[in-house]
C-alpha cells in the first residue's frame, strides 16, 4: 500500500508495514533493489532456477520460497496463504493427507483459524508428516510453519510463543535435512519473525521489547539471506558471464543482474550471443567474478553485522531508534530536535526546566550580551516532518536518507519548520559579534558575503552546547577530505593542466581575504576561530546552503535533515520555501519505494564544481532525457589583434562591461 | 542611417554607430576597451548550452569581416557608397541583412547594443568563412588545453576502467573523471572543426550542402538513441544548427548571384554591382 501524499500510512504505531522491505526486496531479486514490486508478481529469478532444477527437494525448497516471497506484499500473514498451492508439490502423498492441506486451504480463504489449525494439527500426526523419509520431514516442517502462521493469525493468548516455538522446530527440521540453499529457510524465519513482531506489537504493550527482539532477529537473518542470494546469483553471473564470452568485468552485484539479463536475451534470440569458451576461460572468470562479490557481500555483511550489534549494546529503549538504524544517535537526536521533543540528554536525565525558569536564564543571557537560545519550540513555530524518512551513516561522514514506506508522488517528505532553518538574516542578528560584522559595511568586499554570515554564525554557535542549533552542528562533518581545497600537493598534482587548479587556488585565496578582512574589523572574532576553521565553515556553507526566498527576501540558508540528500539527476524531489506555511518543504516527483535512497538534484553543473563545492563527481554526467553533457571546459578567447582586425576597437568597445 | 543597407538592425538606431574610419591606434579620449577583448568562457559539447553559444557567439562577432554597415569593401563605412546588389536583395525579400556580404552587417544585436550577455542573447552563424574561422580558434586554443596535460585521455580511461582502477568517489578517481570530462570536451571540438571547416570552405557549395545533409542523415539513423546524450549526437546537432544552413544559404546566395549576373529575371531595383561578393566571403 502506498501512501498518500502528505499523510503516513503505516501499519500501526510501530512503523511502516514493511519495516524491512528493502531487504525483501533485495533478498528476491538477488541483491538488487527494484522499486515497486508489484503485489503477488512472480520472482523471475526463482522461476528461472525452478525451470533447471532436477532435484524434488530443492524444487520444493524454491517453490516454497517462491510463494513465500511472492504472495508477501498481498498478505498479512503469507505462510497461510501460501498454503492454497501446496497440493503443486504433495502428488506423492495419499488422498487423506491431500484432502486435509485442502481443507487447510479451504479455511485459510475463509479465515476459519482455528478450523485451519484443527486440519494442520491432523495434517501433521498423518504418516506422510513422520519423520524417516527427507521428503516426510520437509512437509513436517512446512507444516509446522503453516501452524506458527495460523497461531499469529489466531493472535490468541500465547499463541506467539507457540508459533516461535513451532517456527523453529520447522528450521530445526529444514536444517538437519536439507542439503540445498538454506535461502528459503531463512526467509521464512525473518518473513515468520517480522509477523509474530507485528502481532505482539498489536496485542500488548509488554510484548514490545519481545517485538524489538524479534525484529532486530529478522533484520539480521534477512542480512544473511542477501548474502546466501549473492552467492545464488554468483551461480548465475558465472553462467552468464561464460555465455557473454566474458567480454565485461564483473564488480557489483548489478553487474550479475546485468549478466543474467543478457544471458536471457541472448538465449531468447536463439543464442546468437553465447560465446564458445574453453573451461580454463570459465573457471578464470569465475574466480574474478568469486572474489569481487565474495569482497562486496563480506563487507556489506560485516557492515550490516556491526550495525545491528552496536544497536543492540546500545539497548535504546526509544521506538524512533529503530528507524534510525546505521544513522545512531546523532540522527536521533536531530529527529528528536525538528520535532520539538527535548533532547536525549535532557530526557535521559530527566531535567526539565521550567518556562520560567527558561525565561530567566534568556533574560540573564540576553542582559549579558549572549545568543539567547532555546532547544524548545516556540508554539507558534510550524513542525517539522519527516515521518516517511530515515538517515543513514553509510561510513564516516558519508550519509543519505532513505524512505520508510513506499511514497507516491507529490508526496511531501519532508518539511523543516521555519524555527529550524539558519538563514543570513538570523545569522546577522542572532548573534552580537555577528551584529557587529554586518555594521562593518564590509559585505561588498567579501568574496561571498551571506557564505560568510553563515560561516561566522556557525563557528560562534557550534562550541555553545545549549545553542538551539547544536543538535545540527552534531552531525556536520568534521572534515571535507574529497574537496580539492583540502587535498594535499600530491592529490594537486593529478589535477595537472586543468583549470580546476585555478579555481582552488582562487577559492583559498578569497576565502583567507573573506578571514582577514572579517578579523580585521571584528577582531574578537579572530580569536573565536582559526582560518582552517573559516575554511571547513565556508565549506560547510558552499556545500549545504539552499538559496530559498523568505517573505520576499532572497537569502542563502542552511535546512537541518535536508541538506543530508545526496545528488541525482534526473531530479526525484523538488524543494521549496512556503511562506504560507512557514516551512522547507521536499515533495517528490516520482513514486518511490521503501528503502529507496532519497534524492536531491543539486543542478545541472559541471564535474570541476560538483568536486570543487561538494567533493564529489559524476561519471556519466549527462542528462539522457534532454540529451546534455554537464561538463565544461573554460577557454580564454580573444580579439584579434588590431594589426589583424581594424574593427577591433569598436569591437572591443562594444564587449563593454563584459567583465 | 542605411535601412536598405543593413535592414532592421541597424534601424534601431546604434548608441555609438561607428562611422569614423577605424584606426590601429584607440582614441585615448575614450574608455580603453581592450580590457574587454578577452572572455573567459566555459565551453560543452551541447550546442545550445549557454557557455557554448557565448563561446561560439563571442567568437563569430570577434572573427565578423566586412563593414557594420553591410558592405564588403574597406572597413569604415566608406566602401559602401551605394546600394549593393546584396542589400538591395534584402530590401526586395524584407529580410535583415541575412544576404549581406558583411558579416557584422548580419548581427542582429551588434550595433544597437553591448554585447554583454552573448550566451542569453547569441549572435547567430554569420557565415561559411567566419564559422571555419570560429571553429579553427576553438580548436586551436582545445588543442592548446590538450597539450597542458600530463597524459592522454585514453591513459586516464585506461586506468579508470581497468583493472587497478582507483575506488569509486575515490580522490584519484575523481581527479581522473575531472581530467577525462576536459579532454573529451578538448578532442570533440578539435573533430568537429576537422570535420565541418572542410565542408563550410568548399569551392562548391551545394556538392559541400549534400554531403552535409547526408552525414547528419546518416548519423541521426545510427545513433542508438534518440534521447540520450553522446558526442556522436552533439556533432549532428551542430551540423543541424549551423553547417546545413550556413551552406544552403550560401547555395541560394550564390544562386541569386548568378541570376544577378545573367539579368534574366525581372528587374531588380538596385543597380548592378561592380563586383560580386566572392564565395569564400560567406
Amino acid at each position: 500500500m502506498r501512501a498518500q501524499p502528505g499523510r503516513f500510512l503505516g501499519g500501526n504505531d510501530f512503523g511502516p508495514k514493511r519495516p524491512f522491505g528493502r531487504y525483501y526486496r533485495l533478498a528476491r531479486r538477488g541483491g538488487q533493489a527494484q522499486p515497486n514490486w508489484p503485489a503477488g508478481r512472480e520472482n523471475r529469478s526463482t522461476k528461472r532456477v525452478l525451470r533447471r532444477s532436477h532435484s524434488s527437494q530443492q524444487q520444493i525448497n524454491l517453490v516454497m520460497l517462491h510463494y513465500f516471497t511472492s504472495t508477501y506484499s498481498t498478505a498479512h500473514n503469507h505462510g497461510v496463504q501460501s498454503l492454497s498451492s501446496w497440493p503443486e508439490f504433495l502428488v506423492p502423498s495419499s488422498e487423506k493427507f491431500c484432502a486435509l492441506v485442502h481443507e487447510i486451504s479451504v479455511c485459510v480463504q475463509k479465515g476459519k483459524w482455528a478450523d485451519a489449525l484443527d486440519f494442520v494439527n491432523s495434517a501433521i500426526s498423518e504418516p506422510e508428516s513422520q519423520l524417516g523419509d527427507s521428503e516426510n520431514v520437509l512437509r513436517r516442517a512446512l507444516l509446522l510453519t503453516s501452524r506458527s502462521a495460523i497461531l499469529v493469525a489466531l493472535s490468541e493468548p500465547g499463541s506467539c510463543q507457540r508459533a516461535v516455538e513451532d517456527a523453529e522446530q520447522a528450521v530445526a527440521f529444514f536444517r538437519a535435512h536439507n542439503r540445498g540453499p538454506t535461502i528459503s529457510v531463512m526467509l521464512v524465519r525473518a518473513l515468520l519473525r517480522e509477523s509474530l513482531a507485528r502481532t505482539c506489537f498489536n496485542s500488548s504493550a509488554s510484548h514490545n521489547s519481545l517485538a524489538r527482539s524479534l525484529l532486530r532477529e529478522a533484520q539480521f537473518i534477512l542480512a544473511q539471506v542477501r548474502l546466501e542470494v549473492r552467492e545464488e546469483a554468483l551461480e548465475d553471473a558465472g553462467a552468464a558471464f561464460f555465455a557473454a564470452g566474458g567480454s565485461s568485468d564483473i564488480s557489483s552485484i548489478d553487474d550479475c543482474e546485468d549478466f543474467l539479463r543478457d544471458l536471457s536475451i541472448g538465449q531468447e534470440s536463439g543464442g546468437k550471443r553465447g560465446a564458445v569458451a574453453t573451461l580454463s576461460d570459465v573457471i578464470d572468470l569465475r574466480e574474478r567474478v568469486e572474489g569481487a562479490l565474495a569482497q562486496l557481500s563480506l563487507a556489506t555483511f560485516e557492515e550490516e553485522k556491526e550495525a545491528l550489534e552496536k544497536e543492540e549494546s546500545k539497548g535504546s529503549e526509544d521506538k524512533g531508534a529503530e528507524g534510525s538504524s546505521g544513522g545512531g544517535v546523532l540522527f536521533l537526536a536531530l529527529e528528536r530536535w525538528l520535532k520539538g521533543e527535548p533532547r536525549i540528554e535532557e530526557a535521559a536525565v530527566g531535567r526539565e526546566k521550567s518556562d520560567v525558569e527558561d525565561d530567566e536564564s534568556n533574560r540573564a543571557k540576553a542582559a549579558a550580551g549572549e545568543v539567547v537560545s532555546s532547544s524548545k519550540v516556540p508554539p507558534s513555530s510550524p513542525p517539522s516532518s519527516f515521518t516517511f524518512l530515515v538517515g543513514r551513516e553509510y561510513s564516516e561522514g558519508v550519509r543519505g536518507v532513505h524512505l520508510r514506506c513506499d511514497v507516491d508522488a507529490e508526496c511531501e517528505v519532508l518539511s523543516v519548520g521555519e524555527e529550524y532553518i539558519l538563514t543570513v538574516e538570523k545569522a546577522k542578528q542572532n548573534h552580537p559579534l555577528c551584529q557587529r560584522l554586518s555594521r562593518a559595511g564590509i559585505d561588498r568586499e567579501l568574496s561571498a558575503a551571506k557564505h560568510c554570515y553563515l560561516a561566522v554564525y556557525i563557528l560562534c554557535t557550534r562550541g555553545d552546547p545549549a545553542s538551539h542549533f547544536s543538535p545540527y552542528y552534531a552531525l556536520l562533518p568534521s572534515s571535507f577530505p574529497s574537496m580539492p581545497l583540502f587535498w594535499g600537493p600530491e592529490e594537486l598534482s593529478w589535477l595537472s593542466g586543468s583549470y580546476l587548479l585555478e579555481q582552488v587556488e582562487d577559492r583559498r585565496r578569497n576565502i583567507q581575504l573573506d578571514y582577514r578582512l572579517i578579523t580585521g574589523r571584528v577582531p574578537e572574532l579572530g580569536g573565536l576561530f582559526t582560518l582552517d576553521e573559516f575554511l571547513w565553515a565556508r565549506m560547510i556553507v558552499a556545500s549545504r546552503n539552499f538559496g530559498i526566498t523568505v517573505d520576499g527576501l532572497r537569502t542563502d540558508a542552511m535546512v537541518p535533515y535536508a541538506d543530508m540528500l545526496n545528488h541525482l539527476r534526473p531530479r526525484q524531489t523538488r524543494w521549496q520555501y512556503d511562506s504560507s506555511r512557514r516551512a522547507f518543504l521536499i515533495v517528490t516527483l516520482q513514486p518511490l519505494s521503501a528503502g529507496q535512497q532519497v534524492f536531491d538534484s543539486y543542478g545541472k553543473k559541471c564535474n570541476s564544481r560538483f568536486l570543487l563545492n561538494y567533493g564529489f563527481t559524476v561519471q556519466r554526467n549527462a542528462d539522457d532525457d534532454t540529451g546534455q553533457f554537464h561538463n565544461e571546459l573554460r577557454l580564454s578567447l580573444t580579439l584579434p589583434s588590431p594589426a589583424q582586425d581594424p574593427w577591433h576597437w569598436h569591437k572591443a568597445e562594444r564587449l563593454g562591461g563584459s567583465m | 542611417m542605411d535601412l536598405c543597407e543593413c535592414g532592421t538592425a541597424i534601424a534601431r538606431a546604434p548608441r555609438h554607430t561607428p562611422s569614423d574610419p577605424p584606426s590601429l591606434v584607440y582614441p585615448l579620449h575614450k574608455p580603453f576597451p581592450s580590457f574587454f577583448s578577452v572572455r573567459n568562457v566555459r565551453i560543452s559539447t551541447f550546442y545550445e548550452y549557454e557557455g557554448t553559444q557565448e563561446a561560439f557567439s563571442f567568437l563569430r562577432f570577434a572573427y565578423a569581416k566586412g563593414s557594420w554597415h553591410g558592405s564588403t569593401g574597406a572597413p569604415g563605412g566608406s566602401g559602401g557608397g551605394g546600394l549593393s546588389p546584396i542589400s538591395a536583395l534584402n530590401h526586395q525579400y524584407n529580410t535583415p541583412a541575412l544576404h549581406s556580404s558583411s558579416d557584422l552587417a548580419r548581427c542582429p544585436h551588434a550595433l544597437d547594443e553591448e554585447l554583454v550577455d552573448l550566451g542569453l542573447r547569441p549572435i547567430p552563424c554569420l557565415s561559411c568563412a567566419n564559422e571555419a574561422a570560429v571553429l579553427e580558434q576553438i580548436a586551436k586554443l582545445c588543442s592548446t588545453q590538450l597539450a597542458k596535460y600530463e597524459r592522454t585521455l585514453e591513459a586516464d580511461e585506461e586506468e579508470l576502467g581497468g583493472p587497478c582502477a582507483p575506488p569509486l568517489f575515490s580522490n584519484r578517481h575523481n581527479a581522473l573523471t575531472i581530467l577525462a570530462g576536459e579532454k573529451t570536451i578538448a578532442r570533440f571540438f578539435v573533430e568537429l572543426h576537422r570535420r565541418a571547416s572542410p565542408l563550410l570552405l568548399h569551392t562548391d557549395a551545394s556538392v559541400a550542402a549534400s554531403q552535409a545533409e547526408v552525414f547528419l542523415s546518416m548519423g541521426m539513423a545510427a545513433l542508438p538513441s534518440k534521447s540520450a546524450a553522446s558526442l556522436e549526437k552533439d556533432t549532428l546537432l551542430y551540423f543541424k544548427a549551423v553547417v546545413i544552413p550556413l551552406l544552403q544559404r550560401r547555395v541560394e546566395l550564390e544562386a541569386l548571384a548568378n541570376e544577378s549576373r545573367g539579368g534574366t529575371e525581372s528587374p531588380p531595383p538596385p543597380p548592378l554591382p561592380p563586383s560580386l561578393p566572392q564565395a569564400e566571403d560567406f
